[in-house]
């Protein structure tokens, strides 16, 4: 009777281990079904297509390929369409295409309607101009001609563009790599990072706007720099293109300027009273004007008794309110100058003007309340 | 032998709630029957005991008739007292002063029932106000316009937007943002304070721009950027539907700093009319609010679309 008992039970513990076995299985391969449940479609395209993407939320991937097709794949979508005009002329390849993604069983996509809750990835030839739009999603673009991206709250990743770059974001991070051509860039409240590009035309313009985000560029070679921004800081890494011409302007954030000690340039500095203008180059001070025309210094330079001295940063050069045109100020690097006005001025805004070297490039800087820095690198 | 009263009747009888033709059989039979009328007037002096018992109570209570007599009678011997000359209309004007003084008498119930008047009067004319505010914007609009030429006593803020605007959120943030901005003491000509942005016509916004106020003097440049910027905020206030949090979280801390930006810039501007390195600053603040409301009323457009 008791070994009758012994049995059943382990009758009973066998079944209920296959049981449990089983739904694990089954719980497993259908993981497996919905991860292979991919959409794809493609189609062949002129080398240069325009291509359009916009959904409400999900993340956007475009990789440019050599092969003069487009591939759209997502994972989680329904249906994709890739909608193009009928070509007017037989057999001429397709110019402007557009992906629509949906996520029910729509027919049609609504005009206008970006309502498509799904991460898709793109393969686009490399003289492809994309242009994606997304709200909440990350958006990633790499090796085509020109990207055209816009999204709320993701952040957006550009490398490897050869022709043209416009991107618009509100709250995201914006990074842009090893790209060359036209860069327009705005965003409130994202950071916006810049590394490695270059004009692909003598007059290819940077242009960097945001409100609160900081602005980090390293080795951007354009010959005509933008960037504004409202309390964001502002900083430039890397060389200055001769006869560049770079624009920093801010309300409070800091602007630091970081270039080797061979550079060559004009500096237009406008900031407040309070503000400090730190330099690691001796500049030649052109013309220094205090607003106030009542006011009245006399600069005074303040060396240390020896040269060699460490000086952990140089100090801050006041700008004078000197009436004379030129006022030559031989500030030698890591020398702690000073230059102090005797008279206290009512307006808090000046003007510095100065040279170095040669004065191949112009830098104009504007902050209100931030401090502008030239650093040696 | 007529049958006796029931006693009943009898009370009913003293009470007065007879019909008159039953008041007249029960009197008739009272005067034939002895026990009848003894009862009866057993019966009347328990009521006379009761009344004369209850009376203080109930007189205090509920004013009655007796009252109001009597109180009538003194009234009209004071005024016979003192308007011995006027005899002959003084009973007229007794009455109508009589008339007057009733409501007065503030027992219990009759304060409940005041202070229940005044509830109901305090909640209608609260109910009537908010229905005339919210049916005529324009004419809070116009009321605000003209709260806001009074000069702010006592205000050491001069106000760092004192434009038209002031009809959009964003320009009242802006106001409120010049607060901190400012140490002048000299004393603030205006401080604006518009509310009800929300259903400010477009309209409205720029009869305001084409009529600052005459103390109000906007700076070179800065009529077209408010223009601007009220346009592109009845544009963002254009969608009913609410923004989204993430993206009201993120105009609200940068149309903030802009407004900081701004109130400063101009506030510096204004002191140094005569320098144009201020006035660039300004107009830079302003063309980054500028870029923010654009930021902004795309991304809001982007999402009506989505609706």
């Amino acid at each position: 009777m008791k070994f009758r008992a012994i049995i059943i039970s382990l009758l009973l513990v066998i079944l209920a281990v296959n049981a449990f076995a089983g739904a694990g299985g089954a719980r497993a391969s259908r993981k497996d079904d919905v991860g292979e449940q991919k959409v794809e479609r493609s189609i062949a395209v002129d080398a240069a297509v325009a291509i359009s993407l916009c959904v409400a939320s999900g993340n956007i991937t475009i990789h440019g390929w050599d092969r003069n097709e487009v591939r759209a794949r997502s994972a989680d979508a329904v249906k994709i369409e890739l909608v193009h005009a009928s070509q007017s002329t037989p057999g001429a390849s397709i110019t402007k295409l557009e992906v629509a993604v949906f996520n029910n069983d729509e027919t049609e996509k609504p005009a206008g309607k970006c309502q498509a809750f799904s991460d898709i990835e793109l393969n686009v030839p490399r003289g492809a101009s994309v242009l994606v739009q997304t709200r909440d999603g990350d958006i990633s673009i790499a090796e085509v001609a020109a990207a055209y991206a816009g999204t709320q709250n993701g952040d957006i990743e550009v490398q490897k563009i050869t022709r043209s770059i416009e991107i618009g974001s509100l709250a995201g991070n914006i990074c842009l790599k090893d790209s060359s051509g036209r860069v327009n860039v705005s965003s409130a409240g994202g950071s916006v990072e810049a590394a490695n590009l270059q004009p692909l035309q003598a007059d290819d313009e940077f242009e960097v706007i945001t409100t609160s985000g900081d602005i980090m560029l390293s080795h951007v070679t354009h010959k005509q720099i933008n960037t504004k921004t409202v309390s964001g800081n502002l900083t430039m890494t890397g060389p200055l293109a001769r006869a560049g011409r770079y624009g920093f302007n801010s309300f409070s954030g800091d602007v630091t300027v970081a270039m080797p000690a061979n550079s060559s340039f004009k500096l237009v500095a406008k900031v407040s009273q309070d503000g400090e203008i730190i330099t690691d180059f001796p500049l030649t001070l052109t013309q220094n004007s205090a607003s106030s025309a009542e006011a009245r210094a006399v600069a005074t330079a303040e060396a240390p008794a020896d040269p060699a001295a460490p000086v952990a940063k140089s100090g801050p050069v006041s700008p004078v309110t000197k009436v004379a045109p030129v006022v030559r100020v031989d500030v030698k690097p890591k020398i702690h100058v000073k230059i102090k006005p005797e008279v206290k001025v009512a307006f808090s805004m000046r003007r510095v003007n100065g040279i170095h070297g040669t004065g191949d490039a112009m830098i104009s800087v504007s902050s209100f309340l931030g401090t502008l820095r030239l650093e040696q690198n | 032998m007529r049958e006796c009263l029931d006693e009943a009747i009898l009370q009913s009888y003293f009470d007065g709630e007879l019909a008159s033709q039953q008041l007249e059989s029960v009197t008739s039979h009272l005067a034939t029957c002895k026990t009848c009328a003894v009862t009866a007037r057993e019966i009347e002096a328990e009521t006379a005991l009761l009344a004369a018992a209850f009376a203080p109570e109930l007189e205090a209570a509920v004013p009655t008739e007796q009252l109001r007599r009597r109180i009538d009678a003194a009234i009209a011997g004071l005024q016979t007292q003192h308007l011995p000359v006027n005899e002959s209309s003084s009973f007229s004007l007794i009455a109508w002063l009589q008339s007057l003084f009733a409501p007065l008498s503030f027992t219990p119930q009759r304060a409940f029932g005041y202070a229940g008047l005044v509830l109901v009067l305090g909640f209608a004319a609260i109910l009537g106000i908010t229905q005339w505010r919210a049916a005529s914007p324009d004419a809070n609009l116009a009321a605000n316009n003209e709260s806001a030429r009074i000069p702010s006593k006592g205000s050491l803020v001069p106000t760092a937007v004192e434009s038209p605007t002031t009809a959009s959120d964003s320009s009242q943030t802006l106001a409120t943002a010049a607060t901190p901005q400012t140490s002048t003491p000299k004393r603030a000509p205006v401080k604006r304070r518009l509310t009800n942005s929300a259903t400010t016509p477009a309209g409205n916004v720029a009869n305001a721009v084409t009529k600052p106020d005459d103390r109000v003097k906007l700076l070179p440049g800065e009529r077209s950027y408010l223009q601007t910027i009220a346009k592109l905020d009845s544009t963002i206030k254009a969608n009913e539907r609410p923004m989204r949090p993430s993206l009201q979280a993120e105009y609200q801390r940068n149309l903030a700093l802009v407004d900081r930006a701004l109130a400063a810039t101009r506030n510096a501007a204004k002191k140094n009319p005569n320098d144009p390195d201020a006035a660039e600053f300004m107009m830079a603040a302003y063309q980054n609010k500028v870029n923010l409301l654009n930021a902004v009323a795309e991304a809001r457009t982007f999402n009506r679309q989505q609706d």
